[in-house]
């Protein structure tokens, strides 16, 4: 299958997840000039896929499903040798702290610092600043409370951080998403929560 | 007697518990370790437990952070309620006064988050061990300068890429913040290079340890770039920055400008790029 071939290059080219929607529509579309397949479904797609994907098994490569999207990678076993290639000493990976603040944000988005605080028992603030500084976290809007706190909310690059495919792939995410947090000392508990950012969840 | 609560005057509150994340996180650890249950704890042994966990940390001149004796107070009253014969403790009837139970929920939900958390880490694991291909670099205007020339733009760009890579160093090791002054840095550049050398923009940050110092080594740098000691170039867009030390010494009270002779290796094209991360 011929396109087979262009979907690979468009994948191995790409430097973010790219939506089977994005793909089918890039090869149905032909390139400028061209001749695309405009019979493609995204059924098809998805098999070719999956197919690819277990092509590149055995290979130096994988192709994953994260953040709505499809994307090339390195295999992980490899990780040494890319590292070094790379210039990264380890790979980057969150301290405890950091990654307790980011489980109360990917379940409980959108979320204050006195709300995170109340479940961790601890000041946020550093690990927040990490958060966000890192790309995994964003201010997402305000609360209605009083003082109007900030509200924190996970960005695209979360999922793929940690290898979701969307935030219902958070394991357990059900229960945490009910459980009911303890109520910050300072009365800023989330009434009406103003959108700042319409997508928490990938754009699509 | 909470004999913890006295720290040693003006020393700065830190947590060095690297093992637990907070007071919470050193409750359920001591709850597992005595093997109670989580809805039946025994306060007084909790408390004691907890305590002597914080002693021991004073004896091993940890500092205690202050969410740690918040919540050493929280148990001591607790323990001490516990005593008062003031009701009879059935939970379904005081569960919104006994603030007993407030902690229990608290640890709970808490554990839940806590789990939720290490997933997290697991799945980190993995992933981060899998590389993407990143984003090609936005060339700005201003960076399509002349063959060679480095722009400010550059030099940052390159910077932020340093910083990036030194916070997962100091968070391997837990680096202690040293000082260091732009005075020192420049110093250590000079001794780093010998006149005429040149090196690869990241390989002299490469010993740094923390942000502090990457960015006190970045500006010693641009320093010694305004100072005419040192110069930025590149062969051409998007390629490795080089740092090349002046071959004889420079006055200091030289007109700034861009040096004009772009220094040429022999024998190296376009194609030839050098390795970004040599050594």
């Amino acid at each position: 299958m011929e396109w087979a071939r262009v979907l690979e290059a468009l994948l191995f080219a790409a430097s973010e997840p790219m939506e089977p929607a994005r793909l089918t529509t890039l090869l149905r579309d032909g390139p400028d000039g061209g001749q695309g397949w405009p019979e493609i479904k995204e059924e098809e797609l998805r098999e070719e896929l999956a197919q690819l994907s277990e092509r590149l098994a055995p290979r130096g490569l994988i192709l994953r499903e994260v953040a709505g999207g499809f994307r090339i990678g390195t295999a992980p076993d490899l990780s040494g040798w890319v590292a070094k290639l790379k210039g990264v000493v380890r790979p980057p990976r969150l301290s405890p702290p950091s990654l307790e603040t980011m489980a109360v944000i990917a379940y409980r988005q959108l979320i204050s610092r006195a709300e995170i605080e109340a479940v961790r028992g601890v000041d946020c603030s550093g690990t927040l600043d990490t958060l966000i500084e890192r790309g995994i976290i964003r201010i997402s809007g305000r609360s209605e409370a009083p003082g109007r706190p900030i509200l924190y909310g996970t960005t695209p690059l979360f999922l793929e951080h940690f290898g979701l495919r969307d935030l219902d792939e958070l394991p357990n995410s059900e229960e945490l998403r009910r459980v009911k947090l303890p109520v910050p000392a300072d009365p800023a508990g989330p009434q009406q929560k103003e959108l700042l950012h319409e997508a928490v969840e990938p754009a699509s | 007697m909470i004999p913890m609560l006295e720290l040693p005057g003006g020393e700065a509150l830190r947590v060095e518990l690297s093992a637990f994340t907070g007071p919470l996180d050193l409750l359920l650890h001591l709850i597992k370790e005595q093997e109670m249950d989580i809805y039946d704890i025994r306060l007084e042994k909790l408390t004691e437990q907890y305590l002597s966990r914080l002693d021991k940390m004073r004896e091993e001149n940890l500092s205690v952070a202050g969410e740690f004796l918040v919540m050493a107070a929280t148990l001591v009253y607790l323990k001490s309620r516990s005593l008062l014969p003031v009701q009879d403790r059935l939970p379904e009837d005081v569960e919104d006064e006994d603030p007993k139970w407030e902690l229990i929920r608290q640890l709970i939900e808490y554990r839940k988050f806590k789990e939720a958390a290490g997933q997290l880490g697991d799945r980190e694991a993995l992933h981060s061990r899998i590389f993407g291909r990143t984003p090609e670099r936005v060339v700005a205007p201003v960076a399509l300068q002349g063959p060679g020339q480095v722009s400010m733009f550059d030099l940052v760009w390159a910077f932020q890429k340093i910083l990036r890579n030194v916070e997962d160093r100091a968070r391997a090791g837990r680096f202690q913040d040293e000082e260091f002054t732009v005075g020192q840095k420049i110093e250590f550049l000079l001794n780093r290079m010998t006149r005429g050398e040149e090196v690869l923009f990241e390989d002299l940050f490469r010993t740094a340890s923390s942000r502090g110092e990457v960015v006190v080594t970045f500006l010693a740098l641009l320093e010694l770039i305004r100072l005419q000691q040192l110069a930025a170039w590149q062969e051409g867009p998007l390629m490795p920055i080089r740092i090349r030390r002046a071959p004889e010494p420079v006055s200091e009270n030289l007109p700034l400008s861009v040096p004009e002779e772009v220094p040429q290796i022999p024998g190296e094209g376009a194609g030839q790029s050098p390795d970004l991360s040599a050594g």
